[in-house]
């Protein structure tokens, strides 16, 4: 019947081309959607700089009491009345205990990597240049595991900051700032007001000047000591063997401690939320686009089966059966899905290849190209979506078509 | 060999009005029928029971002494497929196909429309339209159009032939080329023929005429009359 049905639609090119292109219009549309939102999405996720961590743990960010800042002002052995006392929130948090964090982590099998971090804010000066940054201390072997930062270092390596020395990585924008190449030494300074030198021994670029303009990276115990707090750790991001225990294991984690365990999802949840309405968002407009070509398919096959009465009965009277009419009609609508399927695919990989060609006058990521996925996924699920459409907007019809018995036909068409 | 249909009732509606009035009849092996009468009369009606593209109401038909409804659907297809030929008054091709396919239909639905070639071809030039073997319905006279509603017809060699008024919309000419064919066919290949015209002419071409008068045989054997 395959034969027939191709004749059929040949005979109806108008009507067939304008569904066939509907079906890839579909497609093609999906796929062009999903190519930039999952490309956006995966360069969103890197930019993260927690991409790989599961779990995180932060301290509580503890309120200020007066007995820490007193020695602070006036010396470990003064005895200070405060008319009002000192309170606030401090902008940096503390975990209570971190050597429990990495026994209890080092121990855990479903725990892949983990990666303690001081995470502080400070002033980074080059002669009277001089900008706000954000520092961040890290273990550059455990960093590795949880980030893909080394993927964006320009000059040098992550690894680099390996043993302290008071180095650093900075970001590009922070170069700009301050003038300075990498190799020379600038100063950092915290809120306490000393300033200690480090060298600049490596570059990384985000591609997102917001971040490029602050970000510093050192050895945690280098800026331990900058900070004046050694041991202490701020946070730990975890890597477990499988994202979706995340939860359940945040929320095991979060018994243990006074310090705050979130999962993935929650400290990202603004994140999670925006993915959220963008998976909806694609899922109607292409349900929107199939469901008009899946009623184009289903309006042609209609009109076509009544138009074809005549040709049903002969079929029928010579012996083809209600399954070869189902076929006939079947094919014609599956061939429409299949063939608009694929011409769909191709342009909408087409277009993304296009889209990502564009030279864009600002970078995203790692270049000033659209970040586009070309995920199999992407395609074999518009592919299928156009093959569900079309094989249910066939059938119907298909269905009506083989339950007509040729002496109907002949009758109504004899008068 | 042969179509035996027993006390055949027909009844159409609600209320239901009897078209068929009880009819015993026989068609045997090889045999050249006429069903005639007036319009309305059921010839048709009668016809398709014969065929089996209808059931009767009640009474009893009987192919080659077998119950065509206690087959299988994919026996009583084959059935159509292998034994039957049918030519009606619209001679319905399909337009997409070219006179051979259509001609070729019955085969192709086996898988054999390569064996059943030459056949095709021979009879479509046995029926003076070998030249339009690959032509399209659009591009043919009716006449042409019938004679390939013929030929697929006769394509499978079939047992029988039912033809409800195939002459209906020709001139007489062709009409009678039609008629002519159809005698052919049955006493060359032995292939029994059923046919129901309401013109006596064409009636009195058969071995044998069954006169319909509302639903009732009005004259059984008229061999008198041939
Ligand atoms: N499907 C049907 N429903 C109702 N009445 C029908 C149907 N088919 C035929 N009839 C009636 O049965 C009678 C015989 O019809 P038919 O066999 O077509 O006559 P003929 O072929 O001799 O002209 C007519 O009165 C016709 O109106
Ligand atoms: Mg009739």
């Amino acid at each position: 019947m395959l034969y027939l049905a191709f004749r059929q639609m040949l005979s109806r090119k108008k009507q067939t081309l304008l569904i066939f292109l509907g079906v890839s219009f579909g497609t093609m549309i999906y796929i062009v959607i999903a190519g930039l939102q999952f490309g956006f999405r995966s360069y969103l996720y890197e930019q993260l700089l927690n991409n790989t961590s599961h779990v995180l743990i932060t301290g509580k960010e503890g309120d200020i009491v007066e007995k820490e800042i007193t020695p602070r002002f006036f010396g470990e052995n003064e005895f200070v009345r405060w008319l009002i006392p000192p309170q606030g929130k401090r902008s940096e948090s503390k975990l209570e205990n971190p050597q429990s964090w990495f026994d209890r982590l080092s121990a855990d099998p479903d725990v892949v990597a983990f990666a303690p971090r001081l995470s502080i804010s400070g002033m980074a000066s080059k002669s009277r240049h001089r900008t706000n940054v954000n520092i961040t201390g890290i273990i550059p072997s455990r960093q590795v595991k949880i980030t893909s930062l080394e993927d964006y270092m320009k000059v040098g390596s992550i690894l680099d900051l390996s043993g302290g020395g008071n180095k650093l990585i900075v970001g590009s924008g922070v170069l700009k700032e301050l003038g300075a190449k990498v190799g020379e030494s600038i100063n950092l300074s915290t809120g306490l007001g000393e300033s200690r030198p480090f060298k600049i021994i490596g570059l990384i670029e985000m591609g997102n000047e917001q971040i490029d303009k602050v970000m510093v990276l050192g050895n945690i115990r280098d800026i331990q000591t900058l900070n004046k707090t050694p041991g202490r750790i701020g946070e730990i991001t975890v890597a477990l063997v499988d994202i979706k225990l995340s939860k359940e294991k945040a929320d095991k984690w979060s018994l243990y401690s006074n310090d705050n365990v979130e999962s993935w999802d929650e400290a990202n949840a603004q994140f999670m939320q925006m993915i959220s309405i963008q998976d909806i968002m694609r899922l109607v407009i292409t349900g929107a686009i199939l469901l008009v070509a899946g009623f184009g398919i289903y309006n042609i096959l209609t009109i076509m089966i009544s138009q074809k009465q005549k040709e049903i009965a002969i079929l029928r009277s010579i012996g083809y059966g209600p399954d070869k009419i189902l076929e006939l009609f079947l094919f014609q609508g599956l061939m429409l899905g299949f063939g608009g399927g694929l011409l769909g695919i191709g342009l909408g990989f087409v277009i993304n290849l296009f889209m990502e060609s564009i030279e864009l006058s600002m970078r995203i990521g790692k270049s000033n190209h659209l970040p586009v996925s070309y995920d199999l996924s992407i395609y074999i699920t518009a592919f299928a979506a156009a093959q569900i459409a079309a094989a249910i907007a066939s059938y119907l019809p298909a269905r009506a078509a083989s339950k007509l018995t040729p002496l109907e036909i002949i009758r109504s068409e004899m008068g | 060999m042969s179509i035996t249909g027993k006390n055949i009732r027909k009844s159409f509606g609600d209320p239901s009005i009897e078209v068929l009035h009880g009819l015993d009849l026989i068609i045997n092996d090889g045999e050249f029928v006429s069903i005639s009468g007036r319009s309305g009369s059921g010839k048709s009606t009668l016809l398709y029971i014969l065929s089996t593209l209808d059931k009767p109401s009640s009474g009893e038909i009987e192919i080659d002494g077998l119950n065509p409804y206690e087959l299988s659907s994919h026996d009583l297809h084959e059935y159509r497929n292998k034994s039957v030929g049918f030519i009606f008054q619209f001679h319905y091709l399909l337009p997409e196909l070219t006179a051979l396919e259509n001609v070729l239909l019955g085969p192709r639905n086996l898988g054999l429309q390569e064996e059943y070639k030459k056949r095709a071809i021979e009879l479509m030039e046995e029926f003076e339209i070998g030249d339009q073997a690959y032509k399209f319905p659009s591009q043919m006279s009716g006449g042409q159009q019938q004679r390939v509603a013929i030929a697929r017809a006769l394509i499978m060699k079939p047992q029988y032939i039912f033809a409800d008024e195939p002459t209906g919309n020709l001139d007489s000419i062709t009409g009678l080329k039609v008629m002519k064919f159809l005698q052919k066919i049955n006493k060359e290949d032995g292939t029994a023929i059923v046919l129901v015209t309401h013109e006596p002419d064409y009636a009195a071409m058969a071995e044998r005429e069954i006169y319909l008068i509302d639903g009732k045989i009005a004259s059984r054997d008229l061999d008198a009359h041939v």
